[in-house]
């Protein structure tokens, strides 16, 4: 089987045809240049199966829980909460905004859901307290990419999904890599806002009020105890637990917060459907497309391309968060999964790395990389919602995607890191 | 003024555009009807698959009786969810593309560029909706794991997508010609 579904592919997806698509199209046009359009067939069952799997299902209901947090009101008072923990230290919003982020991760696996719905309260508000726009959306996009790194996750569902290693022992390693981030990106403010003489956002809040919000709070902050409880301690696989998320958060909105009517249902749930099936597809498509990658041998030419280039296995961790870096520029984080994991991954396991170890490194890379410019879906959505342009941001944000970079220098080269939790859980 | 200009050096041209785009917006209507049918559908599918999945939790804990058919069914309405959408997704151009590089291109190249990847989207589109009866046939053979039917039935959702994408493709490119010949601002 020849390779020329690569150049295909390379080709459509530079010409702007939706990925999909190309996914599709590249191994199908292969087979018929080569003569070999009995495998047509198997292209579309592969299509089928490749979605047709209940723990991707964690995908669409934790889809639905973001939608219903969002329309509910939910981001409101983890901003709130948020505001009276850290409102009153110098740069207080721009703190916020790093802190909601977390809280936000713990409900959320999106980050994209993460910007679009704390970049629209908190960009007007921060720049209402004197922040440039500019500075508030880069914020907003750089803190988000911890959304999908504190689990729940989407990207580590799918990634758990194709390469096959456990969601549970994914998102605990996830742990301790997001609070690193938050931690980083908060030392950078506290920095940036010492120097640019950045307000506080609001007196310091007395403890009764922050007992008091606390409370008003409690039902959205429980939803990550529930989620990560339930899984780790075994009570629900990932998807259960996701469709046990969602019906929460709609209880929660209808009958707790009363943010949400039974009328605003239909579109909170088409919308989910409407989100999840874009994503479904890709992974389908991606599927098909994994599937030629090992007829035709490809895999085991990458593979062997970059590990003749050395075999120390610390300069080809380097050299693949590289690589990394420049796909996210270009590409998503879930395709770039989808079509990359089934290459790297097998290379790096043979070298003696541990699985869960190079899936955290790969998500948190390419997480990231949704960030950076010129192709990154988080700066875009921050464009949208600020009205500033993708290029202004992407500047105002180099700083901390610096601190993201280095951070994932750190969980790759310092593997306790990341693995102690999952470790101490049974999971590696 | 400049319209005027335009139709008298280019009456025919003129002609053919309006026709192709007469007949695009004739499938336009039937397009987009059948997308948001698609779509609202699929929300409707979002409720069952959770009302399954609570109801697999609810078994196995509270009433001690764990469920055999739930997983099946929840996730063969997912898949078709996924189906269901994307005649909706590709309309809408709902589907992650880079668009960067062709951006960056002459707009008569980029319209060319365009037909061709309508054309080639028409043909796989195609392929596979051929490929999805046979696929329909051999699932009519086997029956599904838990339920009492053939797994056919669960991939008739696949030729009723292409057959709507395939309309929608072709939406599509009789636009993407009017797009090429239409002189670029």
């Amino acid at each position: 089987m020849s390779l020329s579904y690569f150049w295909i592919f390379i080709i459509l997806l530079a010409s702007g045809a939706p990925v999909v698509f190309a996914l599709l199209i590249s191994p199908g046009l292969s087979l018929f240049i080569d003569g070999q359009t009995e495998f047509h067939k198997a292209l579309l069952s592969r299509l089928y199966n490749g979605m047709d799997s209940f723990p991707l299902m964690a995908v669409p209901f934790f889809i639905l829980a973001g939608e219903v947090m969002n329309a509910g009101g939910v981001t409101a008072s983890l901003v709130r909460f948020s505001q009276t923990m850290i409102g009153h230290v110098r740069g207080g919003l721009a703190q916020v905004n790093i802190l909601s982020s977390v809280l936000f991760a713990g409900l959320s696996g999106s980050a994209v859901a993460d910007t679009s719905a704390l970049g629209k309260m908190l960009v007007p508000a921060m720049e209402k307290n004197g922040y440039s726009r500019r500075f508030a959306a880069a914020i907003t996009a750089a803190s988000s990419v911890i959304g999908p790194i504190i689990p729940p996750s989407g990207i580590m569902i799918i990634y758990a999904f194709v390469m096959n290693v456990s969601v549970a022992g994914l998102f605990a390693a996830g742990i301790v890599p997001g609070i690193l981030v938050c931690g980083g990106l908060m030392t950078v403010t506290a920095v940036l806002a010492r120097r640019r003489n950045y307000p506080a956002a609001a007196e310091k809040a007395s403890w009764d009020e922050r007992r008091v919000t606390f409370f008003q709070t409690l039902p959205a902050l429980l939803t990550p105890v529930i989620l990560l409880g339930g899984i780790l301690a075994g009570v629900f696989t990932p998807t259960e637990a996701a469709a046990v998320a969602a019906v929460y958060a709609i209880l929660v909105s209808l009958f707790v917060l009363k943010t949400l009517t039974l009328r605003d249902l239909p579109a909170v749930f088409t919308s989910a459907a409407a989100q999840s099936a874009v994503i479904l597809l890709l992974v389908g498509a991606a599927v098909t497309f994994a599937w030629i990658i090992t007829v035709s041998g490809m895999a085991e030419r990458i593979a062997g391309g970059i590990s003749g280039t050395t075999d120390n296995v610390l300069i080809l961790l380097l050299l693949v968060n590289l690589f990394l870096f420049v796909i996210g520029m270009f590409l998503d984080a879930g395709p770039a999964i989808l079509i990359l994991g089934p290459v790297l991954a097998p290379l790096f396991v043979g070298m003696g790395v541990d699985p869960l170890h190079f899936a955290i490194v790969m998500c948190v890379n390419l997480t990231v990389g949704l960030a950076t410019p010129p192709m990154g879906l988080v700066l875009f959505v921050a464009s949208s919602v600020s009205g500033e342009k993708p290029d202004k941001i992407a500047v105002e944000m180099a700083p901390f995607l610096l601190v993201e970079f280095f951070v994932i220098f750190l969980i790759t080269y310092f593997p306790a890191i990341s693995m102690t939790i999952p470790r101490l859980l049974g999971y590696a | 003024m400049r319209a005027v200009k335009a139709a008298g050096k280019n009456r025919n041209g003129n002609v053919l555009e309006k026709s192709l785009l007469m007949v695009a917006d004739r499938l336009g209507v039937v397009n987009h009807a059948v997308g948001v049918a698609g779509r609202n559908i699929a929300g409707a599918f979002l409720v069952f698959m959770t009302v399954i999945v609570m109801a697999q939790v609810i078994f196995r804990y509270g009433l001690n009786n764990s469920l055999a058919w739930t997983e099946e069914l929840s996730k063969t309405l997912m898949v078709w969810t996924a189906f269901l959408v994307a005649p909706w997704a590709y309309r809408e151009k709902a589907n992650v593309a880079i668009e960067l590089f062709s951006d960056a291109l002459h707009p008569r190249i980029r319209a060319a560029g365009q037909i061709i990847i309508t054309l080639l989207i028409i043909w796989i589109v195609s392929i596979f909706l051929r490929e999805s009866v046979d696929f329909v046939m051999r699932g009519m053979q086997s029956r599904s794991a838990s339920l009492p039917i053939s797994t056919g039935y669960f991939y008739l959702i696949v030729p009723v997508s292409f057959a709507a994408l395939l309309i929608a493709a072709i939406e599509q490119f009789l636009r993407d010609v009017v797009a090429l010949r239409a002189k670029p601002e």
